[in-house]
C-alpha cells in the first residue's frame, strides 16, 4: 500500500511525516521547505505501507511544475492523508474537494488545531466529517496530538464521488465553512504587530539589515570562540599524541607522509602539515565545525520563526533586477551554510531561467561557512579591511553578474506569489533535530571530502605534481592574478573542497593583497564537486557547463581587476565604476516600458 | 455612501476593498482564487513595497505577498 501526504504548502506535512515514520526530515516555517519527495515506511494495522511526503500544492490543476508532479504522483497512491490547516479551512478545502473528485480514498488531518483555538476559531469536526464524507482527525503534529488516531483512521479512508465545476467548488466550500466554523472576535496579537513592523519597508529594511549584521557578528564571535577556546586546546593535547606517533613512525616514509604529513620547523603544524590525522581532522573539527554550528543555529531560528518569507518580500524588488524574485533569497541564505542544500532549494523558484541565474550566482559569489571559517583565519591577522574588501567584491560581483544574466537571458522572471506564514515560536525539539541533521550531514558528507582533499593536496606536494600544475596554469595564476605558481594547486584542490584549498594558501607567504585576490578567486572560480553534482541534477549538463564557464570567466576577470586595484592602480577603479554606472543606466532605460491598463 | 472601483495597486496601506474581478488568464485567476482573491472577497492592504515591489495583503485572516503586476490586474470596490 502506498500512502500520500498531500496538502497546501506550509501546513505541516513534513512534521506529520516525521511523526508517522520516525524519520528525520527538514521542517521549517515557510512555504516550499520540502522540494523533493521523501519516502518512509509506516505500519497500518498489520500491514507495512510506504508513506510519501509530497511537496505542497494548492490545486491539482497543472499550473506549476510542483502541481503537475503532485497530480502525477496521485495516480500512484492508494490512500491520501490530506493535511489541512485548521486556521484556514476555506483555502485548504479546495484541494480536499479536488482530491475527492479524483476518486481516491482520503483521510483528513485537521492540523494546527491548537493554533486555530488560539485564534478563536472553532470547528465542528463531526459535522465536517459528515459533510465531506471522509474521516477528519484534529491533529497538532508538533506535539504529536492526534497522530495515533490519524494512523488508526487510515484503513477507514473513503472515496466520495463528486463532480464539481470551479464555481461549484467554491459554493460547496462556502457552505461547508459556514456550517462548521465559528470565529470569535479577537484583537491584534503581539506576533501580528511584529509581523507588520518587520514587513513594512520603512521599519522592515532597517530591521533586516540589523538582523544580517547581527547574524554575521554572532557567527564570527561564536565560531571563533568555540574554535580558539574549546577546539584548539583539545587539539593541543591531541598534538602531543600525534607527535609521539610521528617519532615512532620516523619521518621520510609513506605512512608518515600521508597520516602526519610534513613537519614544519621540526613540529606538527595542524594547518600546513597536510596529513590525514593532522590537517585532515583539524580543519573540519577545530576550524570549520564551530562556524557551521553557529551559522546553523541562526538559520534554524530564521526558518522556524517565519522571518524568511518576510525577508523575501523586502528584497523582492532588488532581486527582480537580477533575474529572480524575493524567494531567491532562500537559496542564497541556505547556501551560506553549505552550497549543496542552497542549490537544491533553488526549486523554490518557478522557472528554469530563474533557477539557472540563482545557481550561477550562488556558485560564484556565495562562500559556504566552511570556506568562510578558513578565510577568517587567513585574513584575520590583517584586520577587518581585507575582509571588507573581499565581501564588497563578492557582493558587487553577485549584483553585476545578476544584472548581466538577467539582461542577456531570454524570458522574464515571474512575480513573487507566496503565503506569509504567521510568526511562530520555534519548537525546541524540531529546532534541535534540524541542527543535529545539518551538523551530521557536515560530519558524514563533508568531512570525507575534507580528508580526500587533504590527501590529494598531500600527494600533489610529495609527488612533485604541484610544480607541473603551477607551470601549466602560470599564465593565469602568475600572469593575470599575480600569485606564486604554487597557488595553482589550491585552485585544483578547490574543486574538491574549498576550505582545504584556502588552507593551502597559508604556507605560501602571500601579502595581504595577494591573499584577498586568492581567496576571492577561490570563492568564485568553481563550485565544489558536491555542489557541482547538484547543478548537474538540477539543470543538466549543458547549462552546468554554461554556468561553469561563466564562473571561471568571472573569477579570472574579477581576480585580475582586484589585483590591479590592490596594486594601487586607482585609474582602473575609476574606469570600472564608470563602466558599471553606464551599464546600469543603460538597463534602467530598458526597464521603463509602457504598460497596458485594463481600465483604459 | 459612494462605491468606487479601483485597481488594487491604488489602495494605500491599511485600506481594504472587495474584489470585483481579476483581469488575466484562467491560470492567474485560479491561483489568486485559491489564495482567497476572488469576486466578493474582502482584501486589506498590509503594505505595499516601494518601486513597484510586491504588495502584502490580508485575506481571510492570513497574509500573502503578490507581485505588483498581479495586484495591478485586480479590480476592487472601495466604499468612500
Amino acid at each position: 500500500m502506498r500512502v500520500l501526504l498531500m496538502g497546501n504548502p506550509n501546513v505541516g506535512k513534513s512534521v506529520v511525516f516525521s511523526r508517522l515514520t520516525g524519520t528525520d526530515v527538514m521542517v521549517s516555517n515557510y512555504p516550499g521547505t520540502t522540494v523533493e519527495f521523501t519516502r518512509g515506511r509506516i505500519r497500518v494495522g498489520a500491514e507495512e505501507a510506504e508513506l510519501i511526503d509530497v511537496p505542497g500544492t494548492y490545486t491539482l490543476e497543472p499550473i506549476s511544475d510542483a502541481e503537475m508532479v503532485a497530480a502525477r504522483m496521485l495516480k500512484e497512491g492508494d490512500v491520501v492523508i490530506n493535511v489541512i490547516n485548521a486556521t484556514n479551512l476555506e483555502r485548504n478545502l479546495y484541494l480536499t474537494l479536488q482530491l475527492l473528485e479524483k476518486n481516491v480514498p482520503v483521510v483528513v488531518a485537521l492540523n494546527m488545531w491548537d493554533e486555530a483555538k488560539h485564534k478563536g476559531i472553532r470547528i465542528d469536526v463531526k459535522k465536517l466529517e459528515r459533510l465531506l464524507g471522509v474521516p477528519v482527525v484534529p491533529t497538532v503534529a508538533l506535539t504529536g496530538e492526534g497522530i495515533d488516531r490519524l494512523v488508526a483512521e487510515i484503513p477507514r479512508a473513503r472515496t466520495q464521488p463528486l463532480k464539481l465545476t470551479e464555481p461549484g467548488r467554491w459554493r460547496k466550500i462556502g457552505s461547508i465553512v459556514k456550517q462548521v466554523q465559528r470565529v470569535s472576535h479577537r484583537h491584534h496579537t503581539l506576533s501580528e504587530r511584529i509581523s507588520d513592523i518587520t514587513i513594512r519597508p520603512e521599519t522592515g529594511i532597517p530591521i533586516a539589515i540589523l538582523i544580517m549584521v547581527g547574524m554575521f557578528l554572532f557567527v564570527r564571535l561564536i565560531g571563533e570562540g568555540l574554535s580558539t577556546l574549546v577546539m584548539s586546546p583539545l587539539f593541543n593535547s591531541y598534538g602531543v599524541l600525534v607527535k609521539g606517533l610521528s617519532g615512532m613512525l620516523g619521518q621520510g616514509n609513506l605512512i608518515h607522509d600521508i597520516l602526519i604529513g610534513r613537519l614544519v620547523g621540526g613540529d606538527i603544524d595542524f594547518i600546513q602539515s597536510m596529513g590525514l590525522i593532522t590537517t585532515g581532522l583539524f580543519v573540519p573539527f577545530a576550524v570549520v565545525l564551530p562556524y557551521v554550528f553557529a551559522f546553523y543555529i541562526l538559520l534554524g531560528l530564521l526558518e522556524d520563526s517565519g522571518y524568511l518569507s518576510r525577508l523575501g518580500v523586502l528584497v523582492d524588488t532588488g532581486m527582480h533586477r537580477i533575474g529572480m524574485h524575493g524567494l531567491g533569497m532562500v537559496p542564497m541564505l541556505l547556501g551560506m551554510g553549505c552550497n549543496v542544500p542552497g542549490a537544491l532549494s533553488t526549486r523554490i523558484l518557478e522557472t528554469r531561467r530563474q533557477r539557472f541565474i540563482a545557481l550561477t550566482l550562488l556558485g560564484v559569489a556565495i562562500p559556504c561557512t566552511a570556506q568562510l571559517a578558513m578565510i577568517f583565519g587567513l585574513l584575520g591577522p590583517y584586520g577587518v579591511a581585507p575582509l571588507i574588501i573581499l565581501f564588497a567584491t563578492l557582493f558587487l560581483v553577485w549584483i553585476t553578474l545578476g544584472l548581466l544574466l538577467n539582461r542577456m537571458m531570454k524570458g522574464q522572471s515571474p512575480e513573487m506569489f507566496t503565503e506569509i506564514p504567521p510568526y511562530r515560536r520555534p519548537h525546541m525539539g524540531i529546532f534541535l533535530k534540524k541542527l543535529w541533521m545539518r551538523t551530521k550531514s557536515f560530519l558524514f558528507e563533508g568531512v570525507p571530502f575534507v580528508l580526500l582533499g587533504v590527501l590529494i593536496a598531500n600527494l600533489l606536494y610529495s609527488l612533485g605534481i604541484i610544480g607541473v600544475i603551477g607551470e601549466v596554469l602560470s599564465p593565469v595564476v602568475v600572469g593575470l592574478l599575480g600569485l606564486p605558481p604554487e597557488a595553482a594547486a589550491a585552485l585544483v584542490v578547490g574543486f574538491l573542497r574549498k576550505d582545504v584549498a584556502v588552507g593551502m594558501l597559508i604556507p605560501l607567504g602571500l601579502s595581504a593583497g595577494q591573499l584577498i585576490v586568492a581567496s576571492a578567486v577561490l570563492v568564485m572560480f568553481f563550485p565544489c564537486v558536491a555542489t557541482f553534482a547538484v547543478f548537474l541534477k538540477e539543470i543538466g549538463i549543458k547549462d552546468t557547463v554554461k554556468a561553469s564557464l561563466v564562473m571561471m570567466a568571472t573569477a579570472i576577470s574579477v581576480g585580475t581587476i582586484l589585483r590591479l586595484l590592490l596594486q594601487g592602480l586607482l585609474e582602473v577603479l575609476v574606469v570600472v565604476i564608470l563602466a558599471v554606472v553606464a551599464v546600469y543606466i543603460g538597463m534602467g532605460g530598458k526597464e521603463r516600458k509602457t504598460r497596458w491598463s485594463p481600465l483604459a | 455612501m459612494i462605491v468606487l472601483r479601483r485597481l488594487l495597486t491604488e489602495l494605500r496601506e491599511g485600506e481594504s476593498g472587495k474584489v470585483v474581478q481579476v483581469y488575466g488568464g484562467a491560470g492567474l485567476q485560479r491561483r489568486l482564487a485559491v489564495l482567497g482573491i476572488r469576486a466578493g472577497k474582502k482584501v486589506k492592504v498590509v503594505t505595499s513595497q516601494p518601486f513597484r515591489g510586491p504588495m502584502v495583503l490580508e485575506v481571510e485572516g492570513s497574509q500573502l505577498a503578490i507581485g505588483h503586476g498581479m495586484a495591478w490586474k485586480i479590480l476592487v470596490e472601495v466604499e468612500d
